[in-house]
């Protein structure tokens, strides 16, 4: 009986989606948009165009080839879809500013038309030094918002990198290899929203390399055999889905206490664990800025204010600055020192020398 | 020095027999010249290579190698000796972290580097990695500041993650080009090289593929995607700076302490400077915040 009223119930489904389908011509009407971001030469301009099928937007390896903000409008299998590409970011302290600017113009583009998906590309194959990436994604959190990992992939490049070797001196397993590239950042995210548990935001493996394997399709395939771009576009259409629904993801499992901060610096709410307490409420806010000091000197800000305003706490953290600082008064007690050494005639013979 | 027993090349036996004769006839080309010790220093940022060439150049596994932890802690030095011919290769930290260029890691480097001569500097670097940007330069700039702009009388540069297939529909040799020229120009300005001081200035660049799935040629030798067996390559390079005229640089105390700050024993400075904090900063701050709280009418959060 059930079995049978199941069949039913898909026959009806399969009977109304093939007349909507009808009705609507070309359009089926159901349209995905999509946010680009990442750092700079990761391959976001390759894969937008990996996903469309055809060169969208210009690609260069050697020099940032995106400058602006671009908003690409495509068809994928009928679907309409619309991509906004970014510039990439920079990870050195001098273009901090350039960042902030490339930031606040997406997240005036978020506001004006909401993405369903954003993609956060990086390469898989170049994650050894990632822990220099957590200032970044802590600026890219603070524009666009913590709610914005609610809806994101994790889009690797360079996925069909042959891994390194282990330290057996065997080439790692591609599932091992993957796994820990991936982690490395999935941790990063973690740290910056200050989840401690096993949370993980959805990955998309890529490979835009034109001589990379194919299936009979044209269809780039990963080292599993998989089609990459067909699993992409499936995770994007679930976000969306799930989202339209609004049934709770595991990140939504903690309320996302998101500030309405008017304020230019990157800020974030502080949180108190609490482990009795599932309701997460803040207890402050913290905010940081990296400045250059005298142009050189790499320091970095911070203000902590408690919510009731009772307390705050105002740290400059610059151990180059200090070691500076500490060689020039050294080098002005040598100078001051050699003068008293000297004695009297010899200063006297001195100035008659060099009048 | 003297006294200390330098262990013996014994990692030149497990290469194949054509890159052992020409690193033979390399090393043989220095005892002639009268260099029986050379000093090569390995830098670059974290997660290029450094370690993994060293291991390769030696022939052995001599500097621990992990793909995905933050990479060598403190500088470490390798030192082989072949008939007569002591090798010292230095293996360093990365010099990058958070963002930008870590001093500490620089000083740790000069200090282990006292009283020792470099013979050659390696700067690391990936052939995949293709965008240069200002924190090169800044780890260019570091090491000229470091150690003087005469180093780069004795540079080259590595480029390693050497086999790969040249995205952009480029040819190998023209992705090895502009990677070589886009990082040598990155070099240039780093180090403060002008244009007419350009040819006195050449430092070579050579490739380098550590993993084990290097293609090799028909004498077994790792070779590159151009068919060049790339360890006698890297190891004449080498050899060549090494005799082209330049002196070594030798690491002494000018070079670490150019100032000589010595810590007296009442140390004054950090009583001054909080006392000029406190009086011109935190006071001034203490008022604002008075005066703000003061003029408070918004209820606070909560």
């Amino acid at each position: 009986m059930k079995c049978s009223s199941q069949t039913f119930h898909l026959d009806s489904a399969e009977k109304a989606a093939m007349e909507l389908e009808a009705q609507r011509k070309d359009d089926l009407g159901f349209p995905l948009c999509i946010l680009v971001i990442g750092k700079t030469g990761v391959g976001k301009s390759a894969t937008i165009n990996s996903i469309f099928g055809e060169s969208k937007t210009a690609v260069n390896a050697f020099e940032p080839s995106t400058t602006r903000v671009k908003e690409i409008i495509g068809k994928i299998d009928g679907v309409k879809v619309k991509v906004f590409d970014t510039p990439g970011l920079r990870n050195s302290l001098k273009d901090q500013p350039k960042n902030r600017k490339i930031l606040s113009s997406v997240k005036k583009l978020m506001k004006k038309s909401p993405p369903d998906v954003i993609l956060y590309v990086d390469r898989l194959d170049t994650q050894s030094d990632n822990v220099n990436d957590l200032p970044l994604l802590k600026l890219v959190t603070s524009y666009l918002g913590s709610s914005m990992w609610r809806k994101s992939i994790l889009a690797f490049t360079h996925a069909t990198s042959v891994p390194p070797d282990g330290p057996d001196g065997y080439p790692l397993s591609c599932e091992v290899f993957i796994a820990q590239q991936s982690e490395g950042v999935q941790q990063l995210i973690r740290e910056l929203l200050g989840l401690n548990d096993d949370s993980m935001i959805p990955i998309s493996l890529v490979e835009n390399h034109p001589f990379a394997k194919k299936n009979e399709n044209g269809e780039t395939l990963l080292h599993n055999g998989e089609s990459w771009r067909s699993n992409l576009l499936f995770l994007c259409y679930s976000i969306k889905t799930l989202s339209e629904v609004n049934i709770q993801n595991p990140l939504e499992q903690r309320k996302f206490v998101d500030l309405q901060i008017r304020s230019q610096l990157p800020t974030r709410p502080v949180f108190e664990s609490h482990d009795w307490d599932r309701d997460i409420d803040y207890d402050g806010v913290l905010i940081e800025d990296k400045l250059e000091i005298a142009g050189c000197f790499p320091a970095v800000i911070s203000v902590q204010l408690a919510k009731d305003k009772r307390e705050c706490n105002f740290q400059l953290h610059s151990s180059f600055l200090t070691a500076r600082i500490m060689e020039l008064l050294a080098r002005t007690r040598n100078f001051l020192t050699s003068l008293k050494a000297k004695p009297k005639s010899e200063r006297i013979k001195q100035r008659l020398v060099y009048p | 020095m003297a006294g200390q027993l330098v262990k013996e090349w014994a990692g030149i036996q497990q290469f194949p027999v054509a890159t052992q004769e020409k690193l033979v006839d390399l090393l043989a080309k220095l005892k002639n010249q009268n260099a029986d010790t050379l000093t090569i220093l390995v830098m670059g940022k974290g997660g290029v290579g450094k370690s993994s060439t060293i291991n390769s150049i030696i022939g052995e596994r001599v500097v621990t190698v992990s793909a995905f932890q933050s990479e060598t802690p403190r500088p470490v030095m390798v030192s082989r000796s072949r008939a007569g011919f002591t090798l010292n290769i230095i293996d360093t930290p990365g010099l990058v972290e958070g963002g930008y260029v870590n001093d500490q890691v620089f000083d740790s480097i000069k200090r282990f580097l006292m009283t020792k001569t470099i013979d050659v500097l390696l700067y690391v670097d990936r052939l995949d990695a293709y965008r240069v940007d200002d924190l090169d330069k800044q780890v260019v700039k570091a090491i000229t500041d470091s150690f003087g702009k005469e180093i780069w009388h004795k540079a080259m540069v590595v480029l390693t993650h050497a086999q790969l297939s040249p995205p952009d529909a480029l040819t190998y040799e023209e992705l090895f080009s502009k990677r070589s020229e886009s990082l040598l120009k990155c070099v240039r300005q780093g180090a403060r090289i002008s244009k007419k001081d350009v040819q006195n200035f050449a430092i070579p660049v050579a490739l380098v593929e550590n993993s084990g799935r290097c293609n090799k040629n028909e004498h077994d030798e790792k070779i590159l995607p151009t068919g060049t067996p790339w360890i006698p390559n890297v190891v004449h390079a080498i050899t060549d700076i090494a005799l082209n005229g330049h002196g070594g640089i030798l690491v002494d105390q000018k070079v670490i302490h150019p100032f000589n700050p010595s810590i007296p024993k009442h140390n004054v400075m950090p009583f001054l400077a909080f006392v000029l904090q406190y009086f011109f900063v935190i006071k001034p701050i203490q008022k604002q915040i008075k005066y703000d709280v003061s003029r408070e009418t918004i209820p606070s959060w909560a």
